[in-house]
């Protein structure tokens, strides 16, 4: 059983899973979306490792095709925006901020992850504010890191893990593929970002994955 | 001895009684080295057992300083000589062995020389006093070279080099340490147009590439090519398990063997036992040790991955013969004479006459012993390879070693390290880098875009802003930034070395480096074999294994990356050929005769193809539609053939193939049944297009990907993790393939991918192999059988576990077939 998009309900809250990497709160038109890792490239470069650009440029389409498709009104990120002080190069901040002229009319929040710790402000231009995890919608928290979800609250959603599954047969190569994630109320996003890695996580029974395939999401009851 | 009151003695006496000392007169081949050397030539000795090569070529640079201060009165080692001899060793594990040869003759005649090594072992403190003076002589390896290579202020030191000698040569003919090698000669040479090069090496079948390499095609000076002591004597036999039908025919390991080896290493008093994996020497040294609990501390384990102070302790035993047996890898196939060693022990095939040959000349270092060598093979279709191989030793036909052409990656890491150490003009370095037997066809185009990678990051203008690894100031190009200087040091040492993680107890006794990848996989307490002994892990960190001691059984075995050796050309020939006598229902030889069953069955239930047969055997099991090709090419062949067929079949059927290859065949398995008949009259086997269809088919496998993590380390990419590394640079991580996705979506036109596709097609796929092998295909009867049950030759492919796939099936549509297959094989155990 396969489909583009899926809606669950965790709790009595509706969440639409996109292929594109993002998770979609119909009710709210909140468009989350996890470690985009933005500048990454840039940071290899500065350090004489030669990434060429294109890859931010990459993860802000994804980003955009998902807010024109969903006509959302805010943008969430779940944290680890940039990925190092030096990732905001003269290029990274051209792209941001064509992106978000773009977008003006959506809001745009930035979840604090562990690699913006030490972001202090962005360009007031870009309109981006900063929050720590914990704060939410409704019965809907954002943070970074999964954790344990509050009694009161119906999901966490979060990211950091990358997560991945890992589809084998006996005698195939195993196929890795980025999910999303869900252990008790805490859903996992996988990275946006287009130069980010993934990491096989091991669900524990009862939990849920949507693995991503080309634009196709495959679910599984753990 | 020497009298003490005679202080001037010439040069030859003092050799001499150096010899009369130890017991042993100079081989004629050894007397033409030294002459050779003082007459100023360079060359390449080479022998298949190594006796005396070692002397051969040490002897020289003495004899000539002897010769030059003949009155020892004037010698004083408080002063020794400036630096004048480089030996470069291909592992670092052998450096402190080869350095206590190369002092033996040095003491007993009493030279003022200070030698010492400089490898990734060496004390710090060590490097820092050699950086301000290098020793007389210097034991070092091609990593540690290309590091001194930063060093500018070394440079007037090396530009007085009289001689660089290489050890093994054959070792690194071939691969990318060996390149770098290359590389770093001719840096060597252009300092000291004079500079003496010589190269020890076993003996191939392509001696002359070897010399080239070595010296460089161009070599003004006088080259020589000595060939060593061959009179030695040699006695191949196998141990064949008495009943051959309940032999575990892929058992990999042949454990059963384990009682029969006992037995016979009972009968001698040291052996060294080769195994082909690191793994496979952890269990068999498990096996031999219950098989004979008695034997607990005189048989050792020893193999890359163990900590350097367990393997130097192994190395003594065999030394002093207090080790009854070793069980180990090719880490023992190397360097150091182990003159108690009376017999070689060696698990499963060799795969090549000229290692099976190098392997049993570890033994019977007496100068008028008998190299014994005992074959046990792991299945019983190795019987056939070494029957192959004592065949082809007898005729002579050695295994020729095939060179890389320019790789880009190393070349690139070579002008860091050149433009580090002082900078350079492109023109010039260009022109040196040309001398290179691996390089001498680069193209100005190429030079150009190695320049762009390291200065610019690639070729396009705009694609790498804010990147500089290498500045250009004045047309000079140089390395300025700290960090990237550090960078490259630390990745220099990574050619080999996969990303590899410290085993240490909790207690903080180090057992040795296993690779990162296994590591990560394993879960606390899980309980692994590991340098011998079953440990279960506490936990990870800072790239460190922290491992207790744990009882039972293990939960898994450690893999190490090592890359398996394919049936060489020349053997898998000979197989042919035995396979062809057997058809024809000759069976020669102890090793042969000992198969009849087995080609019985395969003859009652399929065939035995002859030389001129395609055996092609087709079933169908429980997983899917299987096809069995017999091409008897070697494995890497296999390879690209099976991706090569499966992406031929799947352009006109819409399906996935999952494939294995060994050295005989490989299989195409599918979910769904092929017309086989009317593939193979569309051209199935067709050598036209080949190039273009292998290329395309390895998008599909990913094969590229796989090569391409290689040379993102060596480009200097990725940085793994290891032992030392600072923890700071984890935002500098990320996998060869995240690189290698990026750069064919954002910069396709980079020469590095490009590299991983010809490296594909060149090393792994032997593409100049497979042509030929498609061209004899071509011309083969194909033979179609369905036989009632899996054949001896199939059963092997099919228990293999390297698997490959190419598919026209979208990744969903597969996943969702996977899916449904694991619901099914779930329902059916319900």
């Amino acid at each position: 059983m396969q489909t583009t998009e899926t809606e669950i309900t965790v709790g009595t809250t509706r969440l639409v899973l996109l292929p594109g990497r993002g998770v979609f709160l119909p009710k709210d038109r909140i468009l989350c979306v996890a470690d985009p890792h933005f500048g990454k490239e840039a940071t290899f470069r500065r350090h004489g490792i030669p990434v060429p650009t294109g890859s931010t440029r990459g993860t802000l389409s994804r980003i955009e095709r998902m807010l024109q498709a969903t006509n959302a009104d805010q943008l969430v990120i779940l944290g680890d925006m940039f990925h190092a002080p030096s990732s905001l190069a003269a290029d990274v901040r051209d792209e941001l901020e064509q992106f978000f002229t773009h977008t003006v009319r959506v809001k745009c929040t930035l979840v604090r992850g562990n690699h913006d710790a030490r972001l202090t402000s962005l360009p007031e231009a870009w309109g981006v504010e900063i929050t720590d995890p914990g704060a939410g919608h409704r019965r809907c928290v954002w943070g970074h890191e999964p954790a344990a979800v509050d009694p009161d609250v119906d999901a966490l959603l979060c990211g950091h893990l990358h997560p991945a599954v890992s589809y084998a047969v006996p005698g195939a190569k195993p196929e890795r593929l980025p999910c999303f994630w869900l252990s008790g109320g805490c859903l996992v996003l996988p990275a946006i970002g287009r130069f980010t890695g993934t990491h096989v996580v091991q669900p524990t029974s009862g939990d849920q994955t949507w693995a991503i395939a080309d634009q196709q999401l495959i679910p599984r009851r753990w | 001895m020497l009298q003490p009151t005679a202080t001037k003695i010439p040069a030859a006496r003092r050799i001499d009684s150096f010899f009369e000392q130890v017991g042993w007169k100079p081989f004629r081949f050894q007397r033409s080295v030294w002459h050779a050397y003082e007459q100023g030539c360079s060359g390449l000795v080479h022998s298949a057992t190594g006796t005396g090569k070692t002397l051969a070529v040490w002897l020289g640079p003495l004899k000539k300083w002897l010769r030059e201060n003949p009155d020892s009165s004037k010698w004083n080692p408080k002063r020794p000589p400036a630096a004048r001899v480089l030996w470069v060793t291909p592992l670092r594990a052998l450096a402190s062995d080869t350095e206590a040869s190369l002092r033996a003759p040095l003491e007993a005649i009493g030279m003022p020389w200070r030698l010492e090594s400089r490898t990734g072992d060496s004390k710090s403190s060590a490097k820092a006093r050699q950086l301000k003076r290098l020793p007389t002589a210097l034991v070092t390896t091609p990593e540690s070279l290309s590091l001194m290579l930063t060093h500018e202020k070394l440079l007037d030191q090396l530009a007085n080099l009289e001689a660089v000698i290489v050890d093994e040569w054959h070792e690194l003919l071939g691969t990318k340490r060996g390149i770098q090698t290359e590389l770093a000669l001719a840096r060597l040479r252009r300092l000291n147009p004079a500079l003496r090069i010589w190269g020890v090496s076993a003996t191939l079948g392509n001696l002359q590439d070897a010399q080239e390499s070595l010296v460089g095609p161009d070599f003004a000076g006088p080259v020589r090519l000595v060939e060593g002591y061959r009179k030695k004597r040699l006695r191949i036999e196998s141990i064949i398990p008495a009943k051959i039908e309940r032999f575990p025919w892929s058992g990999h390991i042949g454990t059963r063997m384990v009682p029969q080896v006992a037995e016979a290493l009972a009968e001698v008093k040291s052996a060294l036992v080769f195994a082909n994996t690191r793994s496979q020497t952890e269990i068999w040294y498990q096996h031999l040790l219950k098989q004979r609990p008695d034997w607990a501390g005189r048989i050792a384990l020893h193999h890359g991955s163990l900590d350097t102070s367990v393997r130097r302790w192994v190395e003594n035993g065999l030394r002093s013969g207090d080790l009854r047996a070793v069980v180990c890898t090719s880490s023992l196939d190397l360097g150091v004479d182990f003159t108690a060693v009376d017999k070689v022990f060696q698990i499963g095939s060799p795969k090549g006459a000229a290692r099976l040959l190098q392997r049993a000349g570890r033994s019977g270092h007496q100068p008028d012993a008998a190299s014994q060598l005992a074959f046990i093979p792991t299945n019983a279709l190795e019987l056939v390879e070494l029957a192959a191989a004592q065949e082809s030793i007898r005729q002579g036909r050695l295994e020729a070693r095939p060179l890389l052409s320019k790789p880009l990656d190393v070349l690139a890491q070579h002008a860091v390290t050149i433009a580090l150490g002082g900078g350079f003009d492109p023109q010039q370095l260009l022109e040196e880098v040309r001398t290179c037997r691996a390089y001498q066809s680069l193209s100005d185009q190429e030079w150009q875009w190695v320049l762009d990678f390291i200065v610019r990051g690639g070729k396009s203008l705009n694609a790498y802003p804010d990147f500089h690894r290498v500045k250009v100031e004045d047309g000079r190009y140089r390395v300025t930034e700290r960090r990237t200087a550090m960078l490259h040091r630390m990745n220099i040492g990574t050619i080999v070395s996969d990303a590899a993680m410290k085993v240490k107890y909790q207690s903080g006794k180090t057992l040795g480096t296993a690779e990162e990848h296994y590591l990560s996989k394993l879960k606390a307490g899980d309980r692994f074999l590991f340098a011998g002994r079953l440990v279960s892990l506490v936990r990870v960190r800072d790239n460190i294994a922290y491992v207790r001691r744990a009882t039972g059984q293990p939960d898994s075995i450690p893999r190490w990356a090592g890359s398996r050796m394919p049936l060489s050309t020349e053997l898998s020939a000979a197989v042919r050929s035995k396979l062809q006598e057997a058809s024809q229902g000759r069976l020669v030889g102890r090793e042969m005769k000992s198969l009849r069953r087995l080609f019985e069955l395969q003859r009652r239930w399929s065939l035995i193809p002859n030389e001129r047969q395609l055996l092609i055997e087709r079933i169908k099991t429980r997983d899917g539609y299987q096809l069995f090709v017999f091409p008897f090419e070697g494995r890497l062949v296999h390879e690209g053939l099976a991706a090569l067929l499966a992406y031929r079949m799947t352009r006109k059927l819409k399906t996935t193939f999952t494939m294995a290859c060994n050295d005989y065949g490989l299989v195409l398995q599918s979910p769904h049944p092929v017309d086989l008949e009317r593939r193979i009259e569309e051209g199935l086997f067709s050598s036209e297009r080949l190039v273009g269809d292998i290329l395309e088919s390895l998008n599909a496998t990913e094969m590229a990907k796989r090569q391409f993590r290689q040379i993102a380390r060596v480009a200097g990419l990725i940085h793994p993790g290891y032992p030392g590394r600072p923890k700071s640079l984890s935002h500098l991580q990320a996998s060869s393939n995240l690189f290698f996705d990026v750069f064919r979506e954002y910069d396709a036109e980079n020469l590095l991918l490009e590299q991983a596709r010809r490296e594909v097609l060149d090393t792994q796929l032997e593409a100049g192999r497979m042509l030929a092998a498609l061209d004899r295909l071509e011309d083969c009867d194909v033979r179609i059988v369905d036989p009632p049950k899996l054949t001896p030759l199939a059963f092997p492919l099919l228990v293999d576990k390297l698997r490959e796939r190419v598919s026209s099936e979208t990744l969903a549509e597969r996943i969702q077939r996977m899916q449904t297959q694991l619901e099914t094989a779930a329902d059916a155990v319900a």
